[in-house]
């Protein structure tokens, strides 16, 4: 059993006034919290980074990998987005962990990837972890298969119901999870890379709500394609890739999610910065449990257990 | 070109529509063709069809750069598993 969210809900005082008016509208169907924006990236830095990365890295990297990277990266720069909305209280999660969303040909339907404490991972790491991840989904060798089995044997009435509970549940107390797909609930971040071969240009991109209200942010990118740029002030043929994050006033408003997108813009065009980051955040995480080892994970675990 | 080539070619037409221009020693990586779905359905074929199960630490740039040296690959894994046997 995990605890992914902090003990106490954020202070009252800290939440801007429109946010707590969104958080006590009268249901989600009269209010739309949802801010979306879109915005493009300059993707020559990223595709040569990829490319580099292939005669250096033993693990193969990709788009998704390196999307991954920089959203755990910009969200340890901005932790005022790594936070979910329970009830009208507003909590902020422990770790920053993300959930990538992938398309699973052994079923035809989605799967996720949970990426744990994402931001002190190398592109490396994060990238063996999804290639795993995706092995095993797909071969129908993961732990989790079990479980969604097992969801999938309900009768419909039964579907219903356990779903009407757990939502339900989720939406009133800030919950520990259990079980291995109850897991995924400890990531505020769905990661969506749709660059996949043939994927027609994307110029607009709205993501679903997901029933339970664990997600408060998404991430999504596009295929890169080439466009007419202009640097140095003429004109060039350069990579261009589309770039969607939505996330929930409750939480945060416009400007703190300018601030976010212009972060992971600026990580993804210059990605070989991350590592050195990632690296960095390792040191100070555990000068910080060196400090005040109650907040360590084991102590956690060890508290939780 | 041997028959491992030819069957991964095959599979690679067949799944993205290749020009004919594509041959065994085009790199699939930097055209593109290999996006992580097509590489899974790539790793699971060559399980299927070859019997050579491929790990998280085989999915390396070098193994999968050409047709040609995901061809050597899996001829090698099959030839120790042969001398295994023998």
């Amino acid at each position: 059993m995990k605890w992914p969210l902090k003990s106490s809900p954020v202070p009252r005082e800290q939440l801007p006034l429109y946010n707590l008016m969104y958080l006590h509208a009268p249901g989600i169907e009269h209010a739309d919290s949802t801010i979306l924006w879109g915005t493009e990236i300059d993707a020559s830095g990223l595709q040569s980074w990829l490319e580099a990365c292939r005669s250096t890295s033993p693990v193969l990297i990709s788009t998704s990998h390196v999307l991954l990277q920089a959203t755990a990266q910009a969200l340890a720069q901005h932790p005022d987005l790594n936070r979910r909305v329970v009830g009208r209280r507003v909590f902020a999660y422990r770790n920053i962990n993300l959930r990538l969303a992938f398309q699973n040909p052994a079923h035809g339907g989605v799967d996720v990837v949970l990426v744990q404490s994402a931001e002190t991972r190398s592109l490396q790491e994060i990238a063996s972890l999804v290639w795993r991840t995706l092995l095993l989904a797909n071969r129908g060798e993961a732990d989790i298969e079990r479980d969604r089995r097992r969801m999938r044997s309900l009768p419909a009435w039964g579907f219903h119901w356990l779903m009407a509970l757990y939502r339900w549940l989720d939406r009133h107390w800030a919950l520990p999870t259990i079980g291995r797909l109850d897991d995924l609930r400890c990531s505020a971040v769905l990661v969506n890379d749709l660059s996949f071969r043939n994927a027609p240009p994307m110029r607009c991109y709205k993501p679903t709500r997901f029933p339970d209200e664990s997600i408060s942010i998404n991430v999504t990118m596009g295929p890169i394609e080439e466009k007419v740029l202009v640097r140095d002030g003429q004109p060039a043929v350069g990579s261009v890739a589309p770039l969607f994050v939505k996330v929930d006033h409750r939480i945060v408003d416009a400007y703190q999610l300018g601030r976010f997108l212009a972060t992971l813009r600026e990580l993804l065009q210059h990605p070989a910065q991350m590592d050195a980051l990632a690296a960095e955040r390792i040191r100070a995480t555990a000068a910080r449990w060196l400090q005040r080892p109650e907040e360590s994970s084991d102590n956690l675990v060890r508290k939780t257990a | 070109m041997n028959r491992t080539e030819a069957e991964l070619l095959g599979f690679l037409q067949d799944r993205a529509g290749l020009d004919a221009s594509f041959d065994t020693g085009s790199d699939l990586l930097a055209s593109g063709v290999l996006d992580s779905m097509l590489l899974i359905e790539l790793v699971l074929y060559i399980d299927r069809v070859f019997g050579v199960v491929f790990t998280s630490d085989d999915v390396a740039p070098a193994n999968f750069r050409t047709i040609e040296t995901l061809a050597a690959v899996v001829d090698q894994r099959l030839d120790s598993c042969q001398r295994r046997v023998a």
